[in-house]
């Protein structure tokens, strides 16, 4: 699926996530045909909050690749707008259902969004 | 019964590290499966094979010219579809014997399910269908899949590591009556619990083991069953429901509503209730999916399959036992095949010490983004 947007959007400094503009499900990643109603080329890009919960996280102890040496926290976070996206966290102890928050690292490469607790110091 | 299919033979390998391909394994479990059958290769006039590198190759090499071929692509949850084909084939007329044919070399060629490769069942350098998103995260591995499912089925419900832990160390005591499983050692749920992690909650003994292997069988029509050696096996029903959209992240229910959908199918179209289940075989790749796959087949509520394997239930003369071969967990991982060979084998009444005494029906079920089930029957 096409994330060019979203991946141009952390670069930028913005979470970049998508809804359908036929029946408002979220839409990330974008498929060509929303699952939901069936309307075509579905993207409606918007830049989300970045507020969310934990859906779910995973620690890895195998390194798998050298680039993620083990271990470290995989996680899924729902937005408050609707999408979940695959992420990771700045404290792997974040409760499941614990209100976060996103960090965007733009200048990684990738550039990637990381979450922290909604409860830690850091401006909103 | 109005099935029209019947398994005839069976063909297995060794399992283990075996330093040969995914081919020459897939052969020897044919020629097996041939032999078992007492039918001949020019007798097939169907090929389905599963993982195998060329089914031309494999084709040539065995003397097949079949009506019917059909190459599946490598991903275990393709083994129900498999079969529902293979017995679409034969009900309809296209075919009157087919042969099913898996082969798998992923272990001497060292794949880690975690890096590497390309698509989803190496799982590359990102999981699912938009790496992208993964692999800057380190999301490499369908192991990773199940914990996250895991993570949040306890968090939901509460689900206990002693409870999951009695899925392991039960199927390890059924592979302790399986000379063929490759985890024979005793494992008790002490052990399980001391079990380092691999991606957390899962620990090691959560996971499968790759290995080499290869697997095949010899479908044809009942009433030429008849006449074959063994008490043929009739394939009563078989279904299989897709989640592949949203499938890059875990499914909100754990696959409880296509899992529901496929087992009303089969039992339906079988005329047998779940009540008549005399032993599941259950697609083990990580234990956890033992849990989804009892609660959407409806054996528990929501969210109750901790509690509910964490008493006997699932064991040899409990109350559904499950995975009497030990599973994919302790036999080995065979991506489903192995599981249906034991179902296979549990209806010709060949298990010996881990028999399911008077067994009539037996429930191949697999939680997957393509959820499938089958149900064999011993011939009335």
């Amino acid at each position: 699926m096409d994330v060019r947007e979203h991946l141009d959007g952390l670069r930028r400094g913005e979470l970049r996530v998508a809804l359908c503009r036929h029946c408002a499900a979220p839409s990330f990643p974008p498929p060509r045909t929303c699952p939901r109603c069936g309307g075509p080329d579905p993207a409606l890009w918007i830049t989300a909050s970045g507020r969310g919960h934990l859906w779910s996280v995973a620690e890895f102890h195998r390194t798998y690749l050298p680039e993620h040496p083990a271990p470290y926290p995989v996680a899924v976070v729902e937005l408050d707008e609707g999408p979940r996206l695959l992420s990771t966290l700045t404290d792997p102890r974040t409760p499941i259902g614990g209100a976060v928050i996103a960090e965007i690292d733009a200048d990684a490469e990738p550039p990637r969004v990381v979450f922290r607790p909604e409860s830690e110091g850091g401006a909103p | 019964m109005n099935a029209a299919a019947a398994v005839v033979g069976v063909g297995t390998t060794a399992y283990g590290a075996l330093g040969r391909t995914a081919d020459d394994l897939a052969g020897e479990a044919l020629r097996a499966a041939l032999g078992d059958a007492s039918l001949g290769a020019l007798e097939v006039d169907g090929l389905l094979t599963h993982r195998v590198d060329s089914y031309e190759r494999l084709a040539a090499e065995h003397g097949i010219d079949p009506r019917w071929t059909v190459a599946l692509p490598p991903e275990g949850r393709m083994t129900g579809p498999a079969l529902q084909l293979a017995a679409g084939a034969l009900r309809d007329g296209t075919c009157r014997t087919v042969a099913v044919v898996y082969g798998n070399d992923s272990r001497t060629r060292g794949a880690t399910y975690g890096a590497g490769g390309s698509g989803s069942t190496a799982a590359g350098e990102g999981y699912g269908t938009t790496p992208e998103l993964a692999a800057p995260y380190g999301m490499t591995s369908p192991g990773a899949f199940s914990a996250l499912m895991l993570a949040r089925h306890r968090h939901l419900h509460g689900t206990t590591d002693r409870q999951l832990g009695a899925v392991a160390t039960t199927f390890r005591r059924h592979a302790q009556l399986n000379p063929d499983a490759l985890r024979r050692t005793d494992m008790t749920l002490e052990d399980y619990l001391v079990a380092p992690p691999v991606v957390a909650p899962l620990r090691r003994l959560d996971y499968c083991q790759i290995n080499d292997g290869g697997v095949a069988l010899v479908l044809t029509t009942l009433d030429r069953a008849r006449d074959r050696p063994h008490p043929p096996v009739p394939v009563l029903a078989a279904a299989q429901r897709s989640r592949l959209t949203g499938s890059d992240l875990p499914p909100d229910d754990f696959w409880a509503g296509a899992l529901a959908e496929v087992g009303d199918a089969v039992t339906r179209a079988s005329g047998r209730g779940r009540d008549a289940v005399d032993a599941l075989m259950v697609y083990d790749n990580f234990s956890p999916n033992v849990l989804f796959t009892l609660e959407g087949l409806g054996w528990c509520g929501a969210g109750e399959g901790g509690a509910w394997v964490a008493d006997g239930r699932i064991a040899l003369g409990g109350e559904l036992p499950c995975n009497t071969s030990g599973g994919q967990l302790s036999e080995g991982y065979l991506q489903g095949w192995a599981l249906v060979v034991e179902a296979v084998r549990q209806l010709r009444g060949d298990c010996g010490a881990r028999q399911v005494p008077g067994a009539r029906t037996v429930q191949y079920a697999c939680a997957a983004p393509v959820v499938s089930s089958v149900l064999f029957g011993a011939d009335d």
